[in-house]
């Protein structure tokens, strides 16, 4: 038992507080909608479809992707609670001006379509 | 000149540095991955951070962006180089994870891992083993299976149907699925993904299971490619870069003895990636039905046996794979099946040739 603790370096026990870290990123993820850090690749398959309007005017496709440097439809490969936490921490600060009314049209690995609405 | 040239034929050196070979070998791998997939240029000003306080740095603009990215180019220089090369991938990791964390768009789990590895690769050295890596790669599969789990769609099969079938609309899935009724060939292919993620990550564990694991790892996932023609990003060459961590390069030099011609041109091609001068080759006058010979230690290995043990243990050979796979990418960009076939056809050839299914059988004596 001493001879382990003695070849325990600091830089172990940084690599070991990260992994904890991880850790416990995972297991927080079971109280979050969102999949960020928690080694979920490729567990959803969602289909969606944005439709973007501030002050009263509809953005295309490629300017809502333009204004969360993300992709606004199509098929995303994670959960799309990422989605929703993107567009809701951009209308709340970058974009908290704007007036945006954000509508996303979903199905999750094939259910019946939701809507998922955001207001100012 | 010379010493030029010396300097830059450290980019296919892996001894001498404060790394195992095989980590090293790793981790520049992994940079020239990332760099492939213009990971500089993905490096930004803080946007929609996970952590709020990124923010206040948008009040310098570029001033995040640079020096990220300075630091990204220095440190990826000095690694590939081989100099300071834990500092280097210690650092060129905390740059990936600090960017994810600073702009959410960018969390991408393929690019996470390159991070995670290269950031512990950092904290290792060349007197432990990597085991920091082995945990890393267990809770990837812990929190891949535990999020399975605790999905109903994995275990109704409805995940897998949706993806397989009406999103990449997958011929052998749909062509298999049709004799199944209540999506029973989903609900199998999402248990064994489930069960398997799960055994990886506990078995990887254990020293006694861990070279069975890796094994099981390669072939899971060469099946998954097989199947469904994905990549998911880059993760799966990631993955398999990652894998490397468990490749234990012999610290001794490889006595190779080799018979006729035809060998002669291997060796030429072995010298050639063997910049660390580790393999010592000498003709054999003596006639037998042993045409090459590789001695380690104290095991000797025969012809087959000792070619697949020389080419897993030529870091380079590595490298070229890692070079023609980007470059088949280039080459067959227009033509995508054409592309998968050859990967597939290319990769499963190596997996029966190199790995080691017939390991009893396999013609190795000891050296006494």
């Amino acid at each position: 038992m001493a001879f382990w603790i003695s070849r325990i370096t600091i830089s172990h026990c940084i690599g070991i507080l990260f992994l904890l870290l991880q850790l416990g990123l995972v297991i927080n993820a079971r109280f979050a909608p969102e999949r960020f850090f928690c080694w979920a690749p490729y567990d959803s398959h969602v289909q969606f479809k944005t439709s973007v309007e501030i002050n009263g005017k509809f953005l295309t496709l490629e300017e809502a992707e333009k204004r969360y440097k993300y992709k606004m439809g199509g098929w995303e490969q994670r959960s799309i609670y990422n989605i929703f936490s993107i567009i809701s921490q951009y209308e709340k600060t970058y974009g908290k001006n704007d007036e945006a009314r954000v509508t996303i049209v979903y199905s999750i690995n094939g259910h019946q379509e939701k809507v998922w609405n955001l207001k100012p | 000149m010379s010493l030029l040239l010396s300097f830059s034929s450290r980019l296919f050196k892996f001894e001498g540095t404060h790394m195992h070979p095989n980590i090293l070998l790793m981790c520049k791998m992994l940079v020239i991955l990332i760099s492939a997939h213009h990971m500089l240029f993905k490096i930004s000003d803080p946007f929609i951070p996970f952590i709020q306080e990124f923010d206040y740095l948008n009040e310098y603009p570029n001033f995040f962006k640079y020096t990220m990215r300075f630091l990204y180019v220095s440190c990826s220089v000095l690694l590939l180089f081989n100099v300071r090369v834990k500092t280097a991938s210690l650092i060129i990791g905390l740059v990936v994870i600090i960017n994810i964390i600073a702009s959410k768009p960018l969390f991408f789990n393929h690019v996470l891992i390159c991070g995670c590895a290269l950031f512990l690769a950092g904290l290792t050295n060349n007197k432990t083993s990597p085991n920091l890596l082995i945990y890393q790669l267990s809770l990837v599969y812990f929190g891949a299976s535990l999020n399975k789990f605790l999905d109903p769609d994995w275990w109704s099969g409805d995940f897998m149907h949706n993806w397989l079938g009406v999103a990449r609309e997958n011929g052998p899935y749909l062509y298999i699925s049709q004799y199944f009724k209540d999506l029973v060939f989903a609900k199998s292919l999402s248990y064994i993904t489930m069960f398997t993620e799960f055994t990886i990550a506990v078995l990887i564990l254990f020293r006694r299971t861990r070279h069975l694991t890796i094994l099981f790892i390669i072939i899971f996932h060469t099946i998954l490619f097989t199947i469904t023609s994905f990549r998911f990003g880059h993760f799966l060459e990631s993955l398999a870069i990652v894998l490397l961590a468990f490749l234990s390069i012999p610290n001794k030099q490889l006595a190779i003895t080799y018979r006729g011609n035809t060998v002669g041109y291997i060796k030429q091609l072995f010298q050639f990636f063997d910049l660390d001068k580790k393999q010592n080759w000498s003709k054999s006058t003596v006639k037998s039905d042993v045409w090459l010979s590789l001695k380690i230690s104290d095991n000797v290995y025969l012809n087959h046996s000792a070619l697949k043990k020389i080419i897993v243990y030529t870091p380079n050979f590595y490298m070229l794979l890692l070079f023609s796979d980007m470059a088949s990418y280039i080459i067959l960009y227009n033509h995508r099946t054409l592309l998968f076939f050859s990967n597939v056809i290319f990769i499963w050839l190596l997996i029966f040739y190199l790995v080691p299914f017939k390991q009893f059988k396999e013609l190795s004596i000891p050296n006494n």
